[in-house]
This record gives C-alpha cells, structure tokens and sequence, in this order.
C-alpha cells in the first residue's frame, strides 16, 4: 500500500512539474544566463567609470552608457524577480533580449566615443567562461 | 606637443588599458567562483546569487555615474 502511495505521489509531483513548466535544470540555466549577463554589465560600468574619469569620454557620454546599463541591468533584476516568483525560466528570454541589446549598444558607443581604448574590446570578446550548451546563448 | 603632455596622454591611456583588462578579469573571476561554488556545493545558481551579483552591477553603475557627476563638476570649475 505504502509503495502504491509514493508511486502516486511521485507521478503527481511529476504531473505537477510538468504541468506548471518548472524544470530544475532550465531554471538552473536561466539563472546562469542571468548572472552571466549581469557581470559584463558590472565589467562594462566599470570600464566606462575609467574612461570617464581618465577625461577619454565625456560627461554627456558616459550618461548615455550609463542609461543604456541600466536598462540592460533593470530588465535582468525584473526577469530575476519574475523568474524567483513563478519558477518559470522562460521568462529569462526578453529580459536577455533587451540586455543583450543594451549591451551591444553600449559597446558600440564605448568603440564609437573611444575608439582606440576599446579596441581591446575585439580580445575581450574571447572572454568567455560559459562554455556549457546548456547554458541560454545570453551573448 | 610637449614630453610632459605626451608623458601624460600615455599615462592615461595606460591606466584605461589595464583597466579594460582587470574589468573583465575581476567581473570574469567572480562568475567563475559563483559556478565553481555552486558545483562544490552541489546545488543550482539560485535567485540569491543572481541578486548578489545585481547588486554588484548596481553599484558599479553608481560610481559610474559618481565619476560623470565629478566630471561634470571639473569641468564647470575649469569654465
């Protein structure tokens, strides 16, 4: 009876997973996704503050930067909250969207206000730790 | 030009460079510890460790905008 019981509990748990789209490893993924996102942010504000205080790029420019992070970091605290809420990892896929887009943005202003501090840039994009295919393409 | 003003240029130039470098090594590092300590401890990235590195990107976001503000100020003292 008790092994009929757990046979029960264990197909509705899974029933229930199913149903409801919570999947651990997806979930796993989309946090990574998120994380990953979210250091290039910090790396790329970090970059700017240097340039902007070494006088290579202006006050106007490092604004327009700063915008363009912030809306790439809003969305991945708002897919975050949205992801921690629902359990549902898909809704990591716009907020990389928009982060992804905002961050490619921001790149091209920093190579466009400072063409030859970022051309490290092109080495840098060879930075990359997420080498898993279960990992969301975030960049 | 003058030697000093090239001296520093270079100066400065030399400071954005090893800046690029470290931003991305420090940025990069802190992920890779995040993963490393995720699998020792043999659980998933969770909700707590995405904000801790949000809050990270936000706070280098504000000193970013700490340095624009400084800027901006240098630049109204030197008008």
């Amino acid at each position: 009876m008790r092994i009929v019981f757990a046979l029960i509990t264990a197909l509705f748990a899974s029933s229930c997973a199913t149903i409801f789209g919570v999947d651990p490893a997806r979930l796993d993924s989309a946090n990574k996704s998120l994380a990953a996102a979210t250091v290039r942010i910090e790396a790329l504000a970090l970059i700017s503050t240097d340039l902007v205080s070494a006088g290579v790029i202006t006050p106007s420019q490092g604004r327009a930067i700063s915008t363009n992070l912030r809306t790439a970091l809003d969305a991945v605290q708002q897919a975050k909250d949205a992801i921690a809420a629902s359990g549902d990892p898909t809704q990591a896929d716009t907020a990389l969207e928009i982060a992804e887009r905002s961050i490619d943005i921001t790149l091209r202003l920093l190579q466009s206000f400072a063409p030859k501090q970022t051309a490290l840039f092109e080495r840098e994009k060879s930075w990359k730790p997420l080498q898993s295919q279960t990992y969301f393409p975030a960049f | 030009m003058e030697a000093a003003a090239i001296a520093n240029v270079l100066s400065g130039l030399l400071i954005v460079i090893r800046g690029l470098s470290s931003a991305f090594g420090v940025t990069g590092r802190k992920l890779v510890e995040l993963l490393d300590k995720a699998a020792a401890e043999n659980r998933d990235v969770g909700a707590d460790d995405v904000q801790a590195l949000i809050d990270d990107a936000a706070t280098a976001l504000d000193g970013l905008d700490a340095a624009i503000e400084a800027a901006e100020a240098e630049g109204e003292f030197r008008e």
